[in-house]
């Protein structure tokens, strides 16, 4: 059961973006944000979102999985879409009431739209590529030059990695103590809302009273074999950077002259 | 009047790199009046197949018909038909008492009956009569939280939560999960005497899921055993615990009783066979020991 429940979105592959290192991944990624807003030329975008594309074709989660992270963001797009369409000066193309559409609008709406879309798709691809608890181990290990500053990095990984490990437990904690009281003939999908509302309290008595006995059996276990935080702590799969990460990241940094080239080319 | 299921397949998380088929093809009846157990190695689809009972889960392929009525049609009348059939199929899931929320004993066992739309004196009524039903005492724990009582107790209060809705069939699912010896013991006889029906409670059909293969024994009718969602024995038990090789495939063992009866008549001494108790075993081997001595052969 346990292992029938997606934790985030992460999807399962072995694929180029699967294998790099989480930390190496987490930078590039960041560091690709960083150009998509600062080469803006129209010709940088072409290559962006080609190279875009071709990542998500290597990361071998189906098309339609990663568009699906559009989803709940797409009223966004569109309405960045209609103000830049409307608020831009410049040859009008038609009038809507007070607001003027033009040409220049619609591309710079255009350009913005699709910025926003690069820089949804490329996160996703990120959680879709990568296991959460990766995902905070580079975390930690990103955090931890900050030590000196009071950032403290462990804690906050190991909080992180606790909360996602319990995830899919609790998510099936709550569909069977939901299953039980349905059984005894509360019906969910029914009713007004208060008596929604209401029907929502003999899930959640059961579900906090088991979140915190989990808590508590958790804490005794983990000081039972000496856990005393991350001072001088190893991990059991450390991670490692490969030659595949040089790659990517020599890659990345051929893609940054050329987009750069291409930049001052325009500007 | 029968729980009926036909071809009947569920498959998890269809469409994902996580789907699972938990169930294949599954046909079987469970009849009124009956004491049916479902056994079957951890992950065989146990829990799986019970929720399919009372309509919690929709199978993937087939249909589940309760007394007559398909629960499983995706119309509102199906709608209809499934939350019905949760009334008259009670299901007592794994640790049940984990499902408890109410501040009193008595409010807690309302619950379902109160969901049926009863209020009032029947309501105290049914209450009443559920605790009993499970070994409470109304007077004594009515009014306590449940969240005071004992693991054995706060158990019961969860049976009797589902007893009060008087289901016609109840489903329990390994239902002495984690309690002591004393408890599981008191807790088999509350089983047997809901079957039997008492106090004014017609007799119940229990579909009972367990590991204990000597509960199994002395209690079912019928036994069910689940191997990786098939079926793969049914029958009554002394007849099923006779396939060894199934069973051992199926991750399972004979109940220790029939081993030993086994090993005994292996030896050459004729006991007969049928019992289902410790007490009816002690019988047969006496009587098997007896006409060995009268034929003069020890």
């Amino acid at each position: 059961m346990l292992s029938s429940i997606t934790i985030g979105q992460y999807y399962p592959g072995n694929s180029l973006l699967h294998r790099l290192d989480p930390r190496v991944k987490l930078l590039l990624l960041l560091a690709f944000m960083v150009e998509i807003f600062v080469f803006t030329a129209a010709p940088a975008y072409a290559v962006l979102s080609a190279m875009t594309l071709l990542l998500m074709l290597n990361s071998g989660v189906p098309l339609k999985i990663i568009m699906g992270s559009l989803k709940p963001l797409w009223w966004i797009i569109a309405f960045t879409f209609l103000i830049h369409l409307c608020s831009t000066p410049g040859d009008a193309f038609a009038q809507v009431w007070i607001f003027a559409l033009t040409w220049e609008g619609a591309a710079r709406g255009g350009l913005i739209c699709l910025r926003l879309v690069l820089l949804i798709l490329l996160s996703s691809l990120l959680t879709f590529t990568t296991s959460p608890l990766k995902l905070t181990d580079a975390m930690e290990a990103l955090l931890r030059p900050f030590k000196g500053l009071g950032v403290p990095a462990h804690e906050l990984a190991m909080m992180m990695t606790i909360a996602l490990r319990f995830v899919p437990t609790l998510i099936e904690e709550t569909d069977r103590i939901m299953k039980a009281q349905q059984s005894r003939g509360v019906d969910f999908s029914e009713g007004s809302l208060l008596k929604r509302a209401q029907n929502m309290v003999p899930i959640l008595v059961p579900l906090f009273l088991s979140a915190f006995r989990r808590a508590d059996d958790l804490a005794l276990a983990m000081e039972a074999r000496c856990y005393r935080g991350g001072e001088g702590r190893t991990q059991m799969k450390a991670l490692r950077v490969s030659q595949i990460d040089f790659v990517a990241v020599g890659a990345f940094l051929l893609l940054t002259v050329l987009l750069a080239a291409l930049y001052f080319y325009t500007v | 009047m029968s729980i009926e299921l036909k071809n009947v397949s569920y498959t998890y998380m269809p469409g994902t790199p996580m789907e699972r088929q938990a169930l294949h093809d599954i046909s079987l009846t469970i009849r009124e009046g009956t004491f049916t157990a479902i056994a079957g190695h951890t992950g065989s689809g146990k829990s799986t197949l019970i929720q399919h009972l009372n309509g919690l889960l929709q199978p993937t392929d087939g249909t589940v018909l309760v007394d007559g009525v398909n629960i499983n049609a995706r119309d509102r009348q199906g709608r209809g038909a499934a939350k019905l059939a949760r009334g008259s199929v009670g299901m007592v899931f794994q640790y049940p008492e984990q499902q408890l929320f109410e501040e009193t004993v008595a409010a807690d066992v309302a619950f379902g009956p109160r969901n049926q739309g009863l209020s009032g004196e029947v309501l105290e009524q049914r209450v009443r009569a559920a605790l009993a039903l499970a070994g409470l005492d109304y007077e004594a724990f009515g009014n306590q939280s449940p969240f005071q009582l004992s693991g054995g107790q706060k158990r019961r209060v969860a049976i009797a939560g589902v007893l009060a809705m008087q289901p016609r069939y109840l489903v329990l699912d390994e239902p002495t999960a984690g309690l002591d010896p004393r408890g599981r013991e008191a807790l088999m006889e509350t089983v047997a005497r809901l079957r039997q029906g008492s106090g004014g409670c017609p007799p119940m059909t229990i579909i009972f899921v367990s590991h204990s293969m000597d509960d199994i024994l002395r209690l079912a009718d019928e036994l069910i055993v689940l191997d990786r969602g098939r079926l793969v024995l049914s029958g009554s038990p002394e007849v099923v615990f006779r396939e060894k090789d199934i069973l051992r495939k199926a991750g399972l063992e004979a109940p220790e009783l029939t081993v030993l009866l086994d090993s005994l008549r292996a030896t050459g001494l004729p006991v007969p066979a049928g019992a289902r108790n410790r007490r009816e075993a002690a019988a047969a081997i006496r009587q098997a020991l007896l006409s060995h001595k009268e034929a003069g052969l020890c």
